[in-house]
């Protein structure tokens, strides 16, 4: 039997008035009581006036950084399905894309696309920002404006390079995400080229010159794409070869990922002659791809790994050069039919030895010219040259699969020859596959648009 | 605000009744039925997301200029200006009956619940360029099972006790609607209404068979199903608890155990997964003696062009011999020494002893600890441990 105890009236009286008191007070809308301070939230109406507008472009370089020497991303993954690198650890996500047959749910792929994506989306949200400031103030300075056109024009084509064709580019607004449907590779990179209009149309101010420097290399990069190589020369003609826009690192924003993964970690490991077709980056001893002694990869795998050390944990990389602009010159001169042009610009290239300079972190090294190019005079022997020396001056940037891509597209040869094929040597009995792009991410089937037009087509 | 602005009140109304039918006059006596007890409920709750989930939010970022490291301003969340509470309506029924003076209780709940607006992480296609989630109220979840306990004293008397407790549950778990969302999909696990929340998805191995008996399977002697198909849930859907006591010298000394089972489930035994997939050195590759089904899902891992982990998504049903225990009441006079009113020590071992179909080292290994799902991943079990408790009543 179970006996129950009431409370006093009095306590009893009290209880139910503190209830109701609390009751009508939520019923008659008083949020006093709630609203609290938040320093760590950020929302969109704490980022105003000229400091938002600053910050949100910082930003936006910051992601830039990420999809670039700051992370894992397609420089390094890029270069692991072509032949820059060998994967050197137990990631079975590396090793399925060294190998070349990496599938869509490989969960390295996701930050890579959204990474750049969200360079666009953030860049745009920090456009209009500057764009509210500079007419709230009556400024005329726009080169941050081009500074970030050109950001997304360069993840665009980090992509267009990188994955399967056709691709979405979605985005979100105020009512949320804004799915799109997939375009093909062109259309991507048209998109890009025209974020490159923008920014030289938009570049007035201090860093104009810059801002012009960089957002021509980008539309240089984007023309050798689509195959118009003489307009593609003609965009970058007046970018020094000493034209740098460069990643920058420190304690605070992140080690070099090529250092940190490369030869620190030793999770990756310097391709050499990978797959029969590979280039041979440690034999060819060259000083632009500086290497370290051989030793064991992380899961020991490879005994006798090479790893890179022309960069340290805070060496800035490339993004864009003047020595791009020049190596785009040279293949126009090639597709023009100037060999002797083309091996001008490459010999000039060979012969500055400050472009290839020893890196301050490297003790007793020293620098000898690199020697002249010879004209093989064979198409054939032009292109690979060509090739070649695309691949030592941008070696680890996010260019080489795309090089390798345009061999068979543009070049007319066969995957088979140009890249990693054979004996897949990590394990054995294994043979490397046919994946020539990466595939779109299995979390893209979330875009309703995408889920009925899959990317099968993982042709270069 | 937790919710978006369009969000108001809410009322959770709640009602329940209980009768202990046995009380009542016209209820037949018998020495055999001591009590009955019947009860139903049926009620709302509601869950509210976090403080900040409905706000569109930056974070800080640093970049750096080649001379300075510089402030800056990311975007970090969507959030959902729509965002409103999860909704669960449950209803329940019930009894709980003594016999034989109480010295047999048996009770029994059938539950269903339906939970609407759900809060889920709707998965974001990288294309968008944002986040990778999106939390919204986006389910359909209905929960439906029954729990019972079946307690026995079994002896009751001064100098010695008995006594046998079995409690359980089954519960099934569905995803019914994601409104007009599509199918969230992982690279193991999918929410698709109809099947459990969080169920595993994988190319299945269709077949396998050593055709030149040679002992060792390669891959063209093992055949993955083209397409995804739905393997198991990852939480149990039956658990039971068996315990059991002996009291003796005047009942100051207690000796229990306490089994658990837990059973309808499935993990994905990644340990064994990356041993075959990455490291070659798991049975099913090094071993030229394993048995098929261990090489089939080595060689479907490794050599099979799905790379399909459903060899690895193992059914996880255990029982454990969880906890061994004395317990012993000291003297009252001890006690009163010690200004106190009762004391007693505890000796108790704990995970001793595990029987499973589970291959992996053990169905508790967990990576996820505190996601509420089981993650096999290099993880070391749970340990067996010994513990002494001194009890002090004052």
């Amino acid at each position: 039997m179970t006996t129950t105890r009431f409370l006093p009236r009095r306590l009893a009286r009290l209880s139910l008035a503190a209830v109701a008191a609390f009751g009508l007070n939520a019923c008659s809308g008083e949020t006093a009581l709630l609203d609290v301070d938040a320093p760590q939230v950020l929302l969109p109406d704490d980022i105003t006036g000229a400091a938002g507008a600053s910050a949100l472009r910082n930003g936006v370089r910051s992601r830039v950084f990420g999809i670039s020497s700051g992370g894992e991303n397609l420089w390094l993954l890029g270069g692991l399905l072509a032949d820059e690198w060998r994967g050197g650890d137990t990631f079975v996500q590396r090793q399925t894309i060294d190998q070349r047959v990496t599938l869509e749910d490989n969960s390295f792929l996701f930050s890579p696309y959204r990474g750049s994506v969200r360079v666009r989306e953030e860049a745009f949200d920090a456009i209009a920002r500057i764009r509210e400031v500079n007419a709230a103030t009556a400024s005329t300075v726009t080169s941050p404006i081009g500074e970030l056109f050109t950001h997304s024009a360069y993840a665009l084509v980090l992509l267009a390079e990188h994955f399967c064709s056709p691709m979405p580019i979605s985005g979100y607004g105020p009512g949320g995400i804004e799915p799109a449907a997939p375009i093909s590779r062109d259309s991507v990179l048209r998109l890009a080229l025209a974020y490159t209009d923008s920014a030289l149309a938009n570049r007035v101010g201090p860093d104009s010159a810059a801002v012009r420097q960089y957002a021509s290399v980008i539309r240089g990069r984007i023309l050798v794409n689509l195959g118009q190589f003489a307009q593609a020369a003609a965009a970058v003609a007046g970018v020094p070869t000493t034209f740098t826009n460069r990643t920058a690192h420190s304690i605070n924003v992140g080690d070099n990922q090529i250092w940190a993964l490369g030869v620190s970690a030793r999770r990756y490991v310097l391709g050499d002659g990978e797959g029969t077709n590979g280039i041979n980056f440690v034999a060819a001893n060259d000083p632009r791809v500086r290497f370290s002694a051989a030793g064991a990869s992380f899961d020991g795998s490879i005994t006798n790994g090479r790893y890179p050390t022309n960069y340290d944990r805070f060496s800035g990389v490339n993004v864009a050069s003047g020595v791009e602009a020049r190596l785009i010159e040279a293949e126009a001169a090639l597709n023009a039919g100037d060999a002797p042009g083309m091996y001008t610009i490459l010999n000039t290239l060979r012969a500055t030895t400050a472009l290839y300079a020893c890196p301050s972190h490297i003790t007793g090294c020293t620098v000898t010219a690199l020697p002249a190019l010879v004209d093989p005079g064979t198409a054939a022997g032009r292109q690979d040259d060509l090739m070649r020396e695309r691949a030592f001056w941008m070696f680890g940037t996010g260019h080489r699969l795309g090089d390798l891509r345009r061999l068979v597209r543009q070049y007319g040869r066969t995957a088979t020859s140009v890249y990693p094929t054979g004996a897949y040597v990590r394990q054995a009995g294994a043979q490397y596959g046919t994946a020539f792009v990466l595939p779109i991410p299995i979390e893209e089937r979330n875009n309703p648009l995408y889920a009925s037009a899959v990317c099968t087509n993982l042709n270069p | 605000s937790s919710f978006g602005k369009d969000f108001g009140a809410l009322t959770l109304p709640k009602v329940s009744l209980s009768y202990v039918i046995s009380d009542e006059s016209f209820f037949p006596r018998s020495s055999l039925l001591s009590s009955l007890r019947l009860r139903a409920s049926t009620g709302e709750s509601a869950v509210q997301p976090g403080p900040t989930d409905a706000l569109l939010t930056y974070g800080t970022a640093t970049w750096n200029d080649g001379a300075a490291d510089l402030p800056g301003v990311v975007f970090t969340s969507l959030g959902n200006s729509a965002l409103t509470p999860e909704r669960g309506r449950e209803t329940e029924a019930g009894f709980e009956i003594g016999l034989l003076k109480s010295m047999v209780n048996l009770e029994f709940t059938y539950y269903e619940k339906l939970s609407t607006n759900g809060l889920l992480s709707r998965t974001l296609p990288p294309s968008v360029g944002g986040p990778a989630t999106q939390l919204g109220n986006l389910a359909s979840v209905s929960n439906r099972g029954f729990e019972y306990l079946l307690n026995l004293k079994l002896i009751d008397g001064v100098n010695f006790g008995a006594d046998f407790i079995m409690n359980g549950s089954r519960n099934v778990n569905r995803l019914q609607s994601l409104g007009d969302v599509a199918p969230i999909i992982g690279t193991t696990t999918r929410q698709v209404p109809g099947f459990p929340v969080n169920g595993y998805w994988a190319r299945p191995i269709t077949g396998y068979s050593d055709a030149n008996n040679d002992g060792i399977l390669v891959a063209s002697e093992v055949t993955v199903g083209p397409n995804f198909e739905y393997v198991g849930v990852q939480l149990p859907v039956h658990e039971m608890t068996f315990q059991g006591g002996f009291e003796f010298w005047r009942r100051r000394i207690r000796v229990s155990a306490l089994v658990d089972r837990k059973t309808g489930h499935h993990i994905l035994n990644g340990t064994d997964r990356i041993r075959c997939e990455s490291r070659l050195n798991c049975r099913g590759v090094a071993d030229r003696n394993a048995p098929l089904w261990e090489q089939a899902r080595a060689v479907a891992v490794r050599l099979d062009p799905s790379r399909t982990q459903f060899g690895f998504m193992e059914a996880a049903d255990f029982t454990r011999l969880r906890e061994v225990s004395i317990n012993a009441q000291l003297p009252q006079s001890w006690a009163r020494a010690m200004k106190g009113r009762d004391v007693s020590v505890t000796l108790a071992a704990r995970n001793l002893k595990l029987w499973t179909i589970y291959s992996g080292i053990d169905p508790e290994s967990n990576y996820l600890s505190g996601t509420g799902f089981q993650s096999d991943f290099q993880t070391q079990p749970p340990p067996a441990y010994y513990t002494i408790r001194f009890n002090y009543g004052f």
